[in-house]
């Protein structure tokens, strides 16, 4: 099987895939499929929308739009569209230059362009995620260019129109903070990530990990468990076998809270319960590792705190970096060790000045 | 007299989205052949509504390849289920949506960052050892899901077990499996 992401799945192909969802394949086809969607998050995301009730049919209708299938306003768009266009065409071709375009022919984009153009020639734009701006279309524009995506039958080749001014977008707004379009917002910029302190400790805002707005993701409880001489009423981490989800902020306040107390091993199944559901959740790595240092649960603390060091999100590099070489120097002693603590001095971060002293 | 131009359907995302760069578009309708009706799935899991979801698949095509040239995706399959993805967010923050069923639609298995690759057919028939320590309803589900081949519906009804609890105990079993490969890894290399 080929597992090159980039080139076509033609083992899981759509077809295959409605085909499992209707219940059509054997067991052995089945579990080919389920194997992929295990490996495939898009996969498995679109095979639970299409399992919703009347998704497979409207999956179909959009697979191979006909025509005559499409809603009356966007064929009456589409007539719309054609007649202006073709008026537009008409009147700025010079004589020796005009084609005679045949009635019912569709207005596509130009190979050279490449670009719709909406309904009465304008373009304004409509910021679609804060970052982007796009020409908004008529309904009618984006049938015809949904079908412009297949090789049409024989139109006439139009002059090309010069591409439309493009209106700069109203910045989006995420929250309180405006987005500037031109800084797209980049979990590698860890000095504009937004944190959050509970307990004298660190998090990343879970808006940065997850793209939400305000809380993050919902966290289920359900490996957590309570310690039988735990003194405390009410304790978030420990939990049912089935918690309906908690808010993501809250499950970390009560982590960083045991954490804080020094209660490692609750703090350690705290975030465990996170990575068990998001296993890049950059908080928890860091804070199971470390739990796990102060545990002396040292080969999981070495593992959480390399994950931490290397995520994408790189809020907890340094503080990753200095425990894990504190890690080694535990287990390996201070030879091995040495080359890490170099490493952080040159960084000139918060822990150089304290490599400097162990090297 | 328009010269009709056959797009090799064989070729990669990556290619395809290099000559849609290029301004040939023909390559997109082989990007929509392929991806349509998956991201109208993706669609559909967020929003729940038909033509919502149609009218996702079709704003994001029709502003793909604007957005192509003006980002370098090396990943298109991965990149453009995460534009569907917040798209879908957006659009229920629009709608007023309250953000606890936002959140509860996030997958189980994790949100669209960097995720891990999958455990190889091959490397579980090597771990017979690691597999006895498992958790027992975790390590049945393993051997019949990967060493058998079963579908979920099997294990489901050889268990007598719910499917989305054989996913669970998939996912935790994978995990725990390479946990042990790691540690085991540690050992020796100690």
């Amino acid at each position: 099987m080929n597992t090159d992401a980039s080139t076509p799945r033609d083992d899981i192909s759509p077809e295959l895939l409605k085909q499992y969802l209707r219940g059509e394949l054997d067991p052995a086809g089945e579990h080919r499929v389920e194997q992929a969607m295990d490996a495939d998050p898009l996969l498995r995301e679109a095979a639970e929308g299409l399992a919703l009730p009347g998704a497979l049919a409207a999956a179909e209708a959009l697979r191979a739009p006909q025509r005559s299938h499409w809603p009356a306003r966007l064929l009456g768009g589409g007539i719309v569209a054609v007649v202006v266009v073709l008026g537009v065409l008409v009147l700025r071709m010079p004589d020796s230059a005009r084609e005679v375009v045949l009635p019912g022919s569709t207005p596509v984009a130009t190979p050279e362009t490449d670009r719709p153009v909406a309904a009465d020639g304008s373009a304004a734009t409509l910021p679609i995620d804060g970052r982007d701006s796009v020409p908004a279309l008529a309904p009618g524009v984006a049938m015809v260019q949904a079908e412009a995506f297949r090789e049409p039958t024989p139109v006439q080749v139009v002059p090309r129109e010069p591409a439309p001014d493009r209106i700069e977008p109203v910045p989006a707004r995420i929250g309180d903070r405006p987005v500037d379009p031109a800084q797209p917002t980049s979990h590698t910029d860890r000095s504009s990530r937004r944190l959050v302190f509970r307990h004298g400790l660190k998090l990343v805002h879970p808006s940065e990990l997850y793209g939400l707005r305000v809380e993050g993701p919902g966290i289920g409880g359900q490996r957590a468990r309570m310690g039988s001489a735990d003194p405390q009423p009410v304790d978030r981490l420990a939990t049912d076998a089935q918690p309906a989800p908690i808010p993501y902020l809250d499950h970390m306040d009560d982590v960083l809270a045991a954490f804080a107390a020094g209660r490692w091993q609750r703090a350690q199944e705290g975030t465990q319960v996170v990575l068990d559901q998001y296993p890049e959740d950059v908080n928890a790595q860091f804070y199971n590792g470390l739990a796990a240092y102060e545990l002396g649960q040292d080969v999981k603390a070495r593992r959480w705190l390399a994950a931490a060091e290397r995520n994408t999100v790189n809020s907890f590099q340094e503080e990753a970096a200095w425990y894990g070489a504190l890690v080694v120097e535990r287990t390996e002693g201070a030879e091995v060790a040495r080359p890490l603590f170099e490493r952080i001095a040159r960084t000139g971060g918060f822990y150089a000045e304290r490599a400097r002293a162990r090297k | 007299m328009f010269l009709r131009r056959r797009t090799d359907t064989s070729l990669s995302d990556e290619d395809l989205v290099l000559r849609i760069r290029g301004g040939h578009q023909a390559s997109l309708a082989v990007l929509w052949d392929r991806y349509a009706q998956l991201l109208f799935g993706v669609a559909m899991k967020y929003l729940k509504d038909v033509d919502r979801s149609k009218d996702a698949v079709l704003d994001l095509f029709t502003v793909l390849p604007e957005r192509l040239a003006k980002q370098e995706v090396r990943q298109f399959r991965s990149w453009v289920h995460t534009v569907m993805r917040n798209h879908c967010l957006m659009e229920l923050r629009k709608a007023g949506v309250p953000m606890d069923r936002a959140i509860e639609e996030m997958p189980i298995a994790g949100p669209p960052v960097q995720e891990e690759g999958p455990l190889l057919e091959a490397d579980l028939q090597r771990m017979e050892a690691a597999i006895e320590h498992l958790d027992p309803d975790q390590r049945a589900c393993i051997r019949l899901f990967h060493l058998e081949r079963r579908s979920y519906k099997q294990v489901s009804e050889q268990l007598d077990m719910p499917v989305e609890q054989v996913r669970s105990h998939l996912q935790n079993g994978r995990r725990n499996l390479r946990i042990a490969l790691d540690q085991r890894q540690d050992r020796h290399e100690h």
